[in-house]
């Protein structure tokens, strides 16, 4: 076990410096950041003397290991746009975008295992049809739509929910966060909502054939054969053996709800991370986009390794050695 | 029918069983009767596909859409099985009547302990604490001859062996005395060295403890000197049943003689095994009469229609226009 | 009725490929979702034909005819059925036009994504020991990373424009596909018939694409129309967030993105059809390939 998470260490430090270099060539590739930061009066001289104070007159290679060099220090060099360390804006709007992250993931669950256990269990009912229409639904509309639909009824035309914006905040740790606040819940719903639904239908699906499949098992009908309660069969039976393949997608589901973020983020003016990086997208931010792609690389990759991890507490058959394929 | 009806554990009178495919009604099992008395041991053999399993799960009452029971009753202690409100049957289950599957890898949660499954198979019919239950299930451990019941218990399915883990379903069939047991084919995933102790050692247990069995196998080799009494069923209908001594020495059934005459011990060595010809009939779109018919080296015009039971012996009936005397 | 001819039927069989389509044209849904794809994929295609207006001619435009809700007749006596964008297009005109790039872009990339993939994952199925852990690597690492950011990055680095949009989308998904191939190739590989074609001293590649890539396809069918699906999404929302195609060609997202600016003022037309149009797309092909994974998974057989 021990040598199993060492080797998953390794192996995602080199993923984060391989992506961190990939981006780092990938943009700067394209545009000039000094067309950017200096203003158009300043003399030769003082470009000059910018691109020497930000390095960018060195070659790629020296270029990178100076990032890298900073990198390893914590310092992602310091934005473009904004003149403070990237990492520190980063960090700064990153609870928003974790506040939402996971309320869209918590009503993913809440609502997608009870559905998809309905449908699977009862998979010819009206009601089982509707869910998967349902489902398919949420599957295949493009969210941002899903979101301006959302919009559109509840702000624009019932006016009951703000259009966007994090309402009011509450410090939790020095951290301002909008799920303590009537106003702030009223601020999330739609987002979360919006945010959670891929995940909502993914679940549900998962959890349907997950209880279709599981139902065809001869342990179900064993139990059943010994006179166990329909409820004990279902929750403990049933339910144990879809939770495996559930807990990795809610544990990969989160990574993404975070980087799909950006998106939500952008329909409801949502000030998370997502946002942020669009705008450095934008404007070619470089520093900003780079650390934003390398946090996100880093919770892939450490809510890969946590998944793994649940997963052969869960599963008895992979606990004791090695996984199985 | 013969023999005094009260003291029939089980009566099985024209039990059919149907299943809604796509293609049509598949007959599973066709008019099937038999009796059981106390402490007998009845085989049920047949091939695949026969509706031997069928028939044991009917009367288990684990028959799922799209199957259904589409007549017949089956009366057990004198209390009708077919049509019994699910929460009565639920309390026979794996109380009264205990079953025990083909493939012990199978029915066992491969996600939970033996000792949860043991537990709540006891739970589910005796309101006991755990350590009471787990008393109980070393002592069952202890009857059918599971070494170190007690750390055992802790195990996963999956840490057992295919002998061992089917001395677990023999002693959970065990936890409640039952006094019918129905084994589906409990030894056809065994080693042949493991079969013989498996058989052994359930024909012990309900000798003692003055069980009812239905041994259902394909093997006629298998029961051959365990059974009392045999029934044999081809294509959903039982073809011939009678005590055990009768349907092996003087097979009535074309079909019967053929199972026998096709088992290794029979054939003489150096000539090559002697077949039944032909292939078994899809059980959907039976054309009427007989349905051995196409097989069958005795097959006249006559077969054409349904055959009656014929009266051989007090104790052998046949289904055939042309028993074998 | 002739026994013959039954006992014949019923040894023979039908050909899986019937028995498939039996079984897919049971679901009332899929075929819902079979008659959505056919009637987008004809409007689609003969947009040009179809279309009431060209909207990609400036000249029969007219700013006067901005904005107008559907059913209002525009300046040359045209009734716009769906109403008009705000620089006065047929919005029914643009949205198919748009739909025409959107399809163009989704078959497009999902094509030659799955013909890499696919070569990609049988070549590290047959190849195993270092072809296959690089390829598999590489997979590995594409798929830890989130498609959209992945695909945000590449656009915003290519510039804008159609072919660097579908470009992208490859990127994002081929590795999709290796992953898929290359796990039933590897299950397909140890069947016995394989062994029988070893035996036999096939080729190889003659092995990997004649005697088995047919055996994979299955979930590879599923895997591309869904994936089809989805890169008509991604290029709607790349579009949406401004990096994906340019103003002038507009697709699907660029016209639901065009009115989200309008949306909150009322005008809800112009973002909402576009959007109904986009929605009928992706269902459409979902529906289809969510049907044809239960058709062809075999654990769910009765």
């Amino acid at each position: 076990m021990l040598l199993f998470i060492v080797k998953r260490v390794t192996i995602g430090v080199f993923l984060i410096f391989l992506v961190a270099f990939l981006v780092f060539c990938g943009v700067y590739a394209v545009g000039n950041p000094v067309d950017i930061l200096i203003s158009p009066l300043a003399t030769q001289e003082e470009v000059q003397q910018t691109i020497k104070a930000m390095g960018l007159d060195l070659p790629l290679h020296r270029q990178f290991f100076r990032f890298l060099g900073n990198t390893l220090q914590g310092n992602l060099g310091n934005s473009f746009i904004h003149s403070e360390p990237a990492v520190d804006i980063i960090l700064r709007r990153l609870p928003a975008t974790l506040e939402i992250a996971f309320f869209a993931m918590l009503l993913a669950i809440l609502m997608g295992i009870p559905l998809g256990l309905f449908a699977g269990l009862n998979p010819n009912s009206t009601r089982s049809r509707g869910i998967m229409a349902g489902s398919i639904l949420c599957f295949s509309l493009p969210n941002f739509w899903i979101g301006l639909l959302v919009i559109m009824v509840f702000a624009v035309n019932l006016g009951i929910l703000p259009t966007g914006g994090r309402g009011e905040t509450v410090d939790l740790f020095g951290i301002p966060f909008s799920f303590l606040t009537l106003n702030g819940l009223k601020h999330m719903l739609m987002p979360a909502f919006t945010l959670s639904l891929f995940q909502i239908a993914l679940i549900i699906r998962l959890t349907r054939s997950g209880t279709r499949e599981t139902l065809n098992m001869d342990y179900i009908l064993y139990a059943r054969a010994r006179g166990l309660s329909r409820q004990r069969v279902v929750f403990v039976h049933l339910l144990k053996n879809i939770l495996i393949p559930v807990v990795t997608v809610v544990g990969l589901g989160l990574a993404d709800l975070i980087a799909f973020a950006t998106v939500t983020e952008k329909v409801f003016s949502w000030p998370g991370v997502g946002r942020l990086f669009l705008d450095s997208v934008v404007n070619m931010d470089r520093p900003v986009i780079i650390a934003y792609v390398m946090m996100i690389v880093m919770i892939f990759i450490g809510v890969n390794m946590l998944v793994d991890i649940v997963y052969s507490i869960l599963d008895p058959r992979i606990r004791l050695g090695g996984r199985k394929h | 029918m013969t023999g005094n009806t009260m003291e029939n554990l089980l009566e099985v009178r024209n039990l059919s069983t149907f299943f809604d495919t796509r293609k049509g009604v598949l007959k599973a099992v066709n008019d099937v009767s038999f009796d059981l008395k106390k402490g007998e041991i009845l085989g049920l053999v047949g091939e695949s596909g026969s509706g031997k399993s069928v028939t044991a799960l009917s009367i288990m009452g684990l028959i799922d859409p799209p199957g259904y029971i589409a007549e017949g009753s089956a009366k057990f202690a004198g209390c009708e099985l077919i049509g019994m409100p699910e929460e009565e049957k639920r309390l026979l289950r794996g109380k009264r009547i205990a079953m025990i599957f083909q493939d012990p890898m199978m029915s066992l949660n491969p996600v939970l302990r033996i000792d949860t499954h043991m537990v709540e198979s006891i739970t589910a019919h005796r309101k006991t604490d755990r350590k009471e239950a787990v008393k109980k299930a070393v002592e069952v451990f202890r009857k059918v001859g599971i070494p170190s019941p007690e750390k055992r218990l802790k195990d996963y399915p999956h840490q057992f062996s295919g002998g061992m883990r089917q001395r677990v379903a023999i002693a959970i069939s065990l936890l409640h005395n039952p006094e019918l047991i129905i084994a589906d084919e409990p030894t056809t995933a065994l080693d042949v060295t493991i079969q013989e102790q498996i058989l052994y050692e359930i024909e012990r247990l309900s000798r003692e403890n003055n069980v009812s069995l239905i041994w259902v196998t394909h093997d006629i080799a298998v029961i051959a000197g365990l059974a009392h009494k045999l029934c044999v069923m081809y294509a959903g209908k039982i073809v011939e049943r009678g005590t055990t001594d009768e349907v092996l020495d003087n097979p009535a059934h074309p079909y019967t003689k053929g199972l026998i005459h096709s088992l290794p011990e029979m054939n003489t060595r150096g000539k090559p095994l002697q077949q039944i010809p032909g292939m078994s009939y899809s059980p959907i779109d039976l054309p009427p009469g007989c349905a051995f018919k196409e097989r069958c080296p005795l097959a006249d015009i006559s077969c054409e229609q349904n055959p009656g039971v014929t009266k051989i012996s007090e104790n052998h009936h046949v289904c055939c226009f042309h028993p074998l005397m | 009725m002739s026994q013959k001819k039954r006992i014949n039927r019923l040894a023979l069989g039908d050909t899986p490929w019937k028995r498939l389509a039996g079984e897919f044209f049971e679901s009332r849904l899929a075929v819902l979702g079979l008659i959505l794809c056919i009637i987008i994929l004809i409007s689609g295609s003969f947009a040009p034909w179809i279309a009431p207006q060209n909207p990609y001619d400036l000249a029969t435009l007219n700013i006067l005819d901005s904005k107008l809700p559907p059913f209002s007749k525009g300046t040359d006596g045209m009734v716009h059925l769906l109403g008009t964008d705000e620089q006065g297009r047929d919005l029914l005109s643009a949205i198919l036009y748009g739909l025409r790039t959107s399809l163009f872009v989704g078959a497009v990339s999902g094509g030659i994504s799955l013909v890499i993939g696919v070569s990609l994952g049988m070549l590290a199925a047959f190849y195993s020991g270092r072809v296959e852990s690089f390829i598999m690597r590489l997979v590995d690492l594409h798929l830890s990373l989130p498609a959209i950011l992945v695909a945000i990055i590449l656009v915003a680095i290519l510039g804008q424009g159609i072919d660097k949009l579908i470009f992208a989308i490859v990127v994002v998904f081929w590795a999709g596909f290796a992953r898929t191939v290359h796990g039933v190739a590897l299950a397909e590989k140890n069947k016995e018939y394989v062994e029988a074609a070893v035996n036999m001293t096939l080729g190889k590649l003659n092995i990997a694409f004649k005697h088995i890539l047919p055996n994979c396809l299955p979930p590879v069918i599923v895997v591309a129309t869904m994936r089809v699906a989805t890169a008509i999404s991604l290029e709607a929302t790349l579009s949406f967030l401004g990096v994906g195609l340019p103003v002038t060609k507009p697709s699907l997202g660029l016209l639901i993105s065009n009115g989200f600016d309008y949306m909150l003022s009322g005008r809800y037309w112009i973002s909402f059809y576009p959007g109904v149009a986009l929605l009928i797309t992706v269902i459409g092909i979902n529906l289809v390939g969510d049907h044809l994974r239960d058709v062809l998974n075999p654990r769910l057989k009765r």
